[in-house]
């Protein structure tokens, strides 16, 4: 067992792996919770659709073009990616209390997640294009069009099973 | 010198003014209590704070001070919240005196800004007093003229130096450094020799601060070197672009240059016969010399096309199978150029895309640290469910597989982008590089194109024509000559240049040579012997007992602190003559810069030097050697006289020696208006 070649010459050692941005636990929580302030009327709460259309929207610029033109009836269709990430980020909100489910399963924010909205509002820098996008975004993703569009994947893709 | 005449310190409170007003006088002041807990420090702080020296205490800014000066104040009972605070010291150099005033609270008052009256405080707001607003911790507050420090440092006739910073430039000495050795404060001064001192991003510090106290030669011999690694630096930099500046102009024009020194050398005028150019192999005065033998054999030829058809056609043909090699050459330079380009593209889209990357990198490093603000659990890396650690990553994770953190992951980014951006360097490089060959190559195509058609043209016309081609070489040889002989003047002139570099060299090396070699001068060796024969009988007034033998302390020629047999005094102390050694150190510090005309400001402040109960009649002698010391020093001594052996030690120093400041139940005390 000892004849292996170089055994000794090279050592291989695991380097810790990378993670993008949008996986950490910190970027996605308060990504949500940004989304839950300014897209959605403070009784009603937003959907988890809802959450995974815009977040999904804002991974990159276009992406947030196709919702762009779903919004101004440009395109009358679009394909959401349902990131597992939204929801396992939606459960650390949850647990860490800056999020609540109201009992029709939609999320509001907590008193803590509003704080945390003051202190990320007040810095001008932070996670600026995504304030820009949201803000430009406002609250025109109503429920509606998401029941509509939600109609349309049944209709569109009930061939690909 | 320093000395700090009188401090009052005002905290206006809802229930009127509170504070204290207390004057100091040179030689030894104590700051006594009965109690450990009643804010002497909170006095002290006020000192370090007038002067901007609260980074030895521990942070920028009003946020180190005590809630005293910030939120409330206890009077008896009764809790009293503070609505402005402000200090005022009254410090002479020995000839002027001049009050400062900063406020840690008060509306529409940065905490930053440090008033200057120009008198004492007394008189402060007479008419015909000049008062001027200078600020602390900003950037360039230790050399801008506005900034306090700026100022500090003149007032107190100092001339700091320009030391080596961390980062590789040049920064000037802080103040804060060196009184951090002076100035011994209760949580951080008493860990070892200089543990308070701040770290401000100057490189070993603690000896700029020692050489600077001690006004040792080697700091001037340092900045004598720094200078002549400018000087080095400077003179390579400018002989490398010459010389680069003269190969491109040699490469231009397809010649080869020999003999030119790549770095810098003294050169003389034989060495200079030594630099060669040669075009095709041939010396260029030859090659000059044969294009304008040429010329003249052209001229003898009679411009006329004459019977030479042969001659003619078979030079046209030379020629244009020249032009056909040449384009080849000239489509494959143009698809590297494509190629590079396209290379260039990619990295830019990845640089891109990587600076994204990093922007929101950067901004989960923020966010990560407000949700610690908020106590978010996921911030810590801790599951608010079940508490157990996790990693910070929302994708499914393997057993086993380490992920980067944040920062980790940060610095990840931005070795990569340096990476493509190096890349992409060199890419360009190529790029231009291609470019101007394609240039070239152009230029030589057209000229020879050129001789085509008038080869043609010759062909074709009538006998009697002047010949076009012969006319064209004509113009072409010219040209030619025109170009050779400006590369030998561009040559000479960067022969001269050269010459007048190597000069400089010269003059550089001759000044390294001047630099001593040895560290220390003798006047060096003489201060830092006399430093360890003031430490070494301090240490022996104080009571020092760890070593029997007190001649294997050294004082090291690397740190200028106290070791034995090379390593520091500190391992081999027992903690009670670890303060010892302090106070030795501290003093003698003094001591060698009174006797050695050094840069000491001659101030000392210990707060609370009875660490480790150090038995009295050593506090004694520490005190007593305190006030042997020279007139025109000052000493502030913080300390808490609880137990009936340190009362008795104060009553044994001898009467009218020393200012006794006794601070009572409670620091500040209602103060009259």
């Amino acid at each position: 067992m000892d004849n292996f070649l170089l055994t000794n010459e090279i050592i291989f050692e695991s380097k810790p792996d990378a993670v993008p941005y949008n996986y950490r636990i910190s970027y996605k929580v308060s990504q949500l919770c940004l989304i839950i302030s300014s897209s959605c009327n403070g009784k009603g709460g937003c959907s988890l659709v809802k959450l995974h259309i815009i977040s999904s929207a804002l991974n990159t610029k276009a992406y947030m073009q196709i919702l762009d033109d779903y919004m101004n009836e440009k395109s009358s269709y679009m394909l959401v990616r349902f990131d597992p990430a939204v929801n396992r980020g939606i459960k650390y909100a949850v647990a860490d209390g800056l999020v609540f489910q109201l009992k029709n399963g939609t999320f509001r924010l907590t008193e803590k997640g509003k704080r945390l909205m003051i202190k990320i509002n007040d810095e001008e820098n932070l996670l600026l294009n995504e304030k820009r996008y949201l803000s430009s975004l406002g609250k025109k993703l109503t429920n509606e069009k998401i029941e509509s569009l939600m109609s349309m994947w049944r209709y569109k893709n009930v061939d690909d099973k | 010198m320093l000395m700090i005449n009188r401090l009052r310190v005002e905290i206006v409170t809802g229930e009127g003014l509170y504070g204290i007003d207390e004057e100091f006088e040179d030689g030894l002041n104590f700051l006594a209590s009965e109690d450990n807990t009643c804010g002497k420090s909170s006095i002290l702080e006020a000192i370090y704070f007038c002067l901007g020296f609260e980074q030895i205490i521990g942070g920028i800014g009003e946020k180190v001070l005590t809630s005293a000066y910030k939120t409330f104040i206890e009077d008896g009972e009764k809790k009293l919240f503070v609505l402005e605070s402000k200090s005022y010291l009254e410090i002479s150099n020995g000839k002027e005196e001049i009050t400062l005033f900063r406020a840690a609270k008060m509306s529409n008052r940065d905490s930053r800004l440090v008033t200057v009256y120009y008198s004492s405080l007394e008189k402060r707001l007479n008419e015909d007093i000049l008062v001027e607003d200078m600020y602390v911790h900003m950037p360039n507050s230790a050399t801008n003229v506005k900034g306090f420090h700026h100022y500090l440092e003149k007032f107190l006739h100092l001339q700091l130096p320009m030391v080596p910073s961390t980062d590789g430039s040049q920064r000037k000495l802080y103040l804060q450094l060196i009184f951090s050795c002076m100035f011994i404060e209760q949580k951080h001064g008493w860990g070892d020799i200089f543990s308070g001192i701040p770290i401000l991003g100057i490189k070993d510090s603690k000896k700029r601060v020692l050489e600077f106290v001690l006004n040792l030669d080697t700091l001037s011999n340092e900045r004598k070197k720094e200078n002549l690694r400018f000087e080095e630096g400077r003179i390579k930099n400018e002989w490398t672009v010459e010389v680069r500046e003269l190969f491109n102009a040699v490469n231009r024009e397809t010649c080869e240059i020999f003999g030119v020194p790549i770095k810098p050398c003294v050169l003389n005028e034989i060495d200079l016969t030594g630099i060669h150019i040669s075009k095709n192999k041939q010396k260029l005065d030859t090659f000059i010399e044969e294009l304008k033998c040429e010329y003249k054999n052209l001229e003898a030829i009679k411009p006329k096309v004459v019977d030479n058809f042969d001659d003619l056609q078979e030079e046209l043909e030379k020629t244009e199978l020249a032009v056909e090699e040449f384009e080849e050459d000239m489509r494959s330079l143009r698809e590297k150029i494509l190629y590079e380009n396209s290379c260039i593209r990619v990295l830019n889209d990845n640089i891109e895309i990587l600076e994204n990357d990093l922007r929101n990198n950067k901004d989960s490093a923020r966010l990560r640290a407000l949700g610690s603000e908020l106590d978010c659990m996921t911030s810590e890396n801790i599951c608010p469910v079940c508490q157990q650690t996790i990693d910070d990553t929302l994708l499914p994770m393997v057993e086993g597989i380490e992920i980067m953190s944040i920062d980790e992951n940060i610095r990840h980014l931005e070795s990569q982008k340096i990476m493509l951006s190096y890349a992409k360097e060199s890419h360009r490089q190529n790029k231009e590089n291609f470019d101007s060959q394609l240039q070239s190559l152009q230029g030589k195509v057209f000229s020879l194109r050129r001789l085509a058609m008038a080869l043609r043209n010759d062909l074709y016309s009538v006998e009697e024509d002047i010949s076009e081609a012969i006319v064209y070489k004509k113009i072409d040889l010219l040209n030619k000559i025109e170009k050779m002989e400006e590369i030998r003047k561009l040559v000479n002139e960067k022969k001269q240049k050269l010459m007048l570099l190597g000069e400089q060299w010269k003059k550089y090396l001759e000044d390294k040579k001047k630099v001593p070699n040895k560290k220390f001068s003798n006047s060096d060796l003489e201060k830092l012997e006399k430093l360890k024969s003031y430490f070494v009988s301090n240490l022996k007034k104080y009571g020092y007992k760890s070593f029997v033998d007190m001649s294997v302390i050294e004082i090291s020629e690397e740190s200028y602190l106290p070791v034995i047999e090379g390593f520091d005094m500190k391992f081999d102390s027992s903690a009670s003559d670890n303060v010892r050694g302090i106070w030795a150190y501290t003093v003698a510090l003094m001591q060698t810069s009174m006797s050695k005309a050094g840069n000491h400001p001659n101030i000392l402040i210990f707060d609370e030097p009875n660490q480790h109960s150090i038995i009295p009649k050593d506090m004694e002698k520490f005190f007593d050697s305190i006030i042997s010391l020279e007139s025109n020093s000052q000493t502030i001594v913080g300390i808490t006289v609880k137990d009936s052996d340190t009362k008795a030690t104060m009553e044994k120093l001898p009467e009218g020696k020393y200012k006794l400041i006794s601070v009572g139940n409670k620091a500040f005390g209602r103060l009259s208006e």
